[in-house]
């Protein structure tokens, strides 16, 4: 039987357990008082997964086929559906792709030990015909065209693209109408072999189930496979950007807004990257929150309307600056930031600004874990990683203001900048 | 968790709370509630973001969101909706249970935190003619105009907000908490003005604390720091009623979108609300009809016909109404109006299976046990019910859900009467989606 090592917070007063099953998957459960259990079964496999190799052999999939497999798991053999087992126990249950990972999730406020081993068994258990793979291109095709007429999530992707060369990040998740019209039941009979197989994989378990139990369960339904996990081709992606400004015309109310600014310095070791991203983070709070002068600023010169979102998102391969929001004149506003941040290095910040972000970043991760569902989720990003999810406070502690000072004057590099725009479609022809 | 609900300020304002040690973040709201009306609705709306945006002891919104912050990031938010007939204002915060603060620091966060919200609502700033800052105001005019015109981002919550629209157009339920341009544009200083001075004595004042602090506690510093006065003259009745229409023919409108993926709401008059007998039998109904991803729509008219790629229904319980909303090719909406009219037809002629309905109670007892999980649902269960005037506890909730039988829910079908079909048509051809097959 696999030994479980805990963890605990004495701050939190909270405390969970991992464990590596003998079949290869990992498994984190954090056992809470709460009415709602909820479980998370992910699988390093995401939508920018498009080439990799297994036993030698280089296999290329076509774009969308991580988010299409996701949607196709849930069929079963009988012509039944995963939800309706989830339903009939009265549980809720869902599935999402990232570029990175897929995740299958449910919650429940009864029945959770039927539920869990249900989670486990239907992901695991693939069933497709030509007949309903055909029939989900359709479905998946509507999908793509709701995402087309999204424009937060075009000028995201605009965004993207003015960024990166090669990095698949820049591809939509869902793929394109002819990219998934090329799926068919071996491509993704293939996936689940190559991919979903337990050492590529971890479950993660919040609520009232005890670990016990989970091993348990996971030791009636998860097989040890012996198959290696597929080696995933990278990609080489130079430090400059593609362009500084891309725009797409849109039916909008007013022009919408995505900045981002390139990092390619993301640190190898997973707890270097998140104190780098939680220093970043904090100084772009303490420079562009709602709190500061310069958003004020911006809103009465009509530059920015409310609802001005700055933060950086990083992983082992991709880490940016995104700054999004709707504003009239995008243009200016960018050039108004920009004058802000060598303002602000040439002037120096203000440590209160400083220790004040910091009790935010602290109150909002100490609030995570109110949740199941929250709980489970950090629990399976910070797993993924290799880190401690209760590492964060003593993290965030280590971070002094002269980082933040130092950091700013590495990472605003005006060569960097992406403005990506979605303008109102100009309405010439009707 | 104990609950306790208190008059004070000399009956003026209630306090509600629920006392647990369960959450590390604990919330406090408080709910301004008057009848809906067509003008003061959004001229309240847009006077209290105003005086979000500065106050005498915060004269700028970096003030008031500075000292907020240095609350552990009190997050304070300002909605307001229409809940049937009424207009709701809510303030609510998130806060930080104060033995986590960080050694050494001052602790009193709910107290500090009400502080701050009692000096934005009692201490507006003023010019020297009295009136709330013309600079505020028409700021926050361009605010509310940009949001409203943003509405089309979203083409999904936009075709369903024009079904409601013109389904409810000339009831007492067409009031749009947001207005329109034109509405808003006309407002001045001094009606804003106006409308502050009479606003604080004539409405309901509902107050709600989920958290650690005994509710002695809690209600002390609520009269210390909300000193509501006057008379609430223009009182709401609490309790609700089902909108009716004398229409013979559904209404059929369709515009023309932007937009690649068509967009198509349906909307029906149920006859039933929350303080109705029927209330459970119609909410199961709502669940097996559209609900879910097992429900009837979702089942045939996206799984077993590819019609669309999103299709479900929502019971909206305080005007008794239903609404089936789906994202479709342009070119298959006939085909999609036929099948989700035969859905319901099977529903009416009691093509129910047992199975289903054990499916959707499940579901819904599911929804209601997981209340207690956080403040937030606390609070909107409690509210809820204060405001249709029904007394039941999340308990009793499962249990009429159990007892609903399957002639129960048949009936409630036969209720249903189709009011208003909007479409929004899809006319734009991208490269990228590819033309119809």
């Amino acid at each position: 039987m696999s030994e479980f090592k805990s963890f605990s917070s004495q701050l939190l007063g909270e405390k969970y357990y991992k464990t590596v099953h003998e079949s290869g998957l990992t498994l984190c459960v954090f056992p809470k008082d709460m009415s709602t259990t909820y479980a998370v079964f992910s699988v390093n496999f995401g939508g920018n997964i498009t080439e990799y190799e297994k036993n030698g052999e280089r296999i290329v999939l076509p774009e969308g086929c991580a988010h299409f497999l996701e949607h196709k798991l849930f069929d079963n053999s009988d012509g039944t559906n995963a939800d309706d087992v989830f339903s009939s126990l009265g549980a809720y249950c869902n599935a999402y792709t990232s570029n990175e990972k897929t995740a299958y999730l449910f919650s429940a406020t009864k029945n959770e030990e039927r539920c869990l081993e249900h989670l486990i068994s239907f992901v695991l258990d693939p069933y497709f015909t030509k007949e309903t793979v055909d029939k989900e291109i359709g479905i998946i095709a509507q999908e793509i065209r709701g995402c087309i007429d999204d424009p937060y999530e075009r000028c995201y992707l605009g965004m993207l693209e003015g960024m990166y060369h090669n990095n698949p990040v820049k591809k939509e998740i869902c793929g394109s109408e002819e990219s998934i019209a090329k799926i068919t039941p071996e491509t993704l009979y293939r996936c689940c072999q190559d991919f979903y197989i337990p050492s590529n994989m971890l479950l993660c378990v919040s609520g009232r189930l005890s670990p016990e139990k989970v091993i348990e369960i996971v030791d009636k339904v998860v097989v040890n496979r012996g198959v290696s996990r597929p080696q995933i081709i990278g990609f080489d992606e130079p430090k400059n950007i593609v362009s500084q400004y891309v725009k797409t015309e849109m039916p909008v109310g007013k022009p919408i807004f995505s900045i981002g600014v390139k990092d390619s310095d993301i640190p190898t070791d997973a707890r270097e990257r998140y104190k780098r991203a939680e220093t970043i983070n904090i100084l772009l709070n303490m420079m562009f929150s709602e709190a500061g002068d310069f958003y004020l600023g911006m809103l009465e010169k009509n530059l920015l309307s409310p609802g001005f979102d700055v933060g950086y998102s990083s992983n082992s391969k991709t880490a940016y600056v995104m700054m999004s929001g709707e504003s009239d004149a995008p243009e200016t506003l960018l050039s108004e930031i920009k004058k802000h941040i060598s303002r602000s290095i040439e002037n120096g910040f203000d440590r209160r600004d400083f220790d004040r972000e910091k009790k935010c970043m602290y109150a909002s991760y100490v609030s995570e874990f109110d949740l199941t569902e929250d709980i489970a989720f950090a629990l399976m990003s910070y797993t993924w990683e290799g880190l401690d999810l209760f590492s964060y406070p003593e993290i965030i502690g280590e971070i002094t203001f002269e980082d933040t000072v130092s950091i700013a004057n590495e990472i605003f590099k005006d060569e960097y900048f992406t403005l990506s725009v979605v303008e109102p479609q100009r309405k010439e022809s009707k | 968790m104990i609950n306790n609900t208190t008059w004070i300020s000399g009956g003026r304002v209630r306090l509600h709370s629920v006392t647990t040690d369960k959450f590390k973040m604990s919330r406090f709201s408080i709910n301004l509630i008057t009848k809906s009306d067509k003008i003061n609705t959004p001229l309240t709306k847009l006077m209290l973001a105003v005086m979000l945006r500065g106050s005498q002891r915060y004269p700028t919104v970096t003030a008031i969101n500075k000292a907020l912050d240095e609350q552990y990031g009190a997050a304070v938010t300002l909605r307001t909706t229409t809940v049937g007939d009424k207009s709701i204002h809510k303030i609510s915060c998130k806060l930080l249970k104060e033995s986590f603060v960080f050694d050494g620091d001052n602790s009193a966060i709910l107290e500090n935190v009400m502080g701050i919200l009692s000096d934005i609502l009692f201490s507006p700033l003023k010019d020297e003619k009295g009136l709330l800052l013309s600079n505020y105001v028409e700021s926050e005019k361009r605010i509310a105009i940009d949001a409203i015109n943003s509405k089309i981002n979203d083409p999904k919550a936009y075709a369903s907000e024009q079904c409601s629209r013109y389904m409810f157009e000339g009831s007492e339920y067409e009031v749009v908490a947001d207005g329109n341009e034109e509405l808003i544009n006309s407002f001045t200083a001094e009606q804003i003005t106006e409308r502050f001075k009479a606003f604080f004595s004539e409405c309901i004042v509902e107050c709600y604390y989920v958290g650690d602090k005994p509710h002695s506690e809690v209600e002390e510093l609520v009269e210390k720091y909300f000193p509501f006065s006057g008379k609430n003259t223009n009182v709401p009745v609490y309790g609700e009623h089902a909108f009716k229409s004398d229409k013979q023919d559904a209404c059929y409108i369709e515009d023309e979108g932007d937009v690649s993926q068509g967009r198509l709401v349906l909307g029906y008059r149920c006859n039933t609300v929350l303080s109705d007998k029927d209330y459970y039998p119609m909410a199961l109904f709502n669940e097996i009809f559209g609900g879910s991803s097992v429900s009837k729509l979702f089942l045939n008219v996206r799984e077993k016909k590819s019609l669309c790629y999103y299709c479900y229904s929502s019971f909206h319980t305080s005007t008794g109404t239903l609404k089936v909303g789906c994202g479709i090719d342009p070119a298959k909406k006939d085909d999609a109006l036929c099948e989700i009219d035969r859905q319901l037809d099977a529903m009416k002629r009691g093509d129910i299976t047992d199975e289903e309905i054990q499916t959707a109670k499940h579901t819904l007892i599911s929804g209601v046990r997981q209340i207690k999980d956080s403040p937030a649902s606390i609070e909107a269960f409690m509210l809820r019910r204060l405001l249709a005037n029904v007394d039941e506890g999340p308990e009793e909730c499962s249990e009429r859900i159990d007892n609903v039988s399957k002639e129960d829910i048949i009936l409630a079908a036969s209720k249903v009467e189709l009011d208003t079909v909007y479409f929004m048509n899809g006319c734009n051809e991208y490269e990228e989606g590819g033309e119809d097959e």
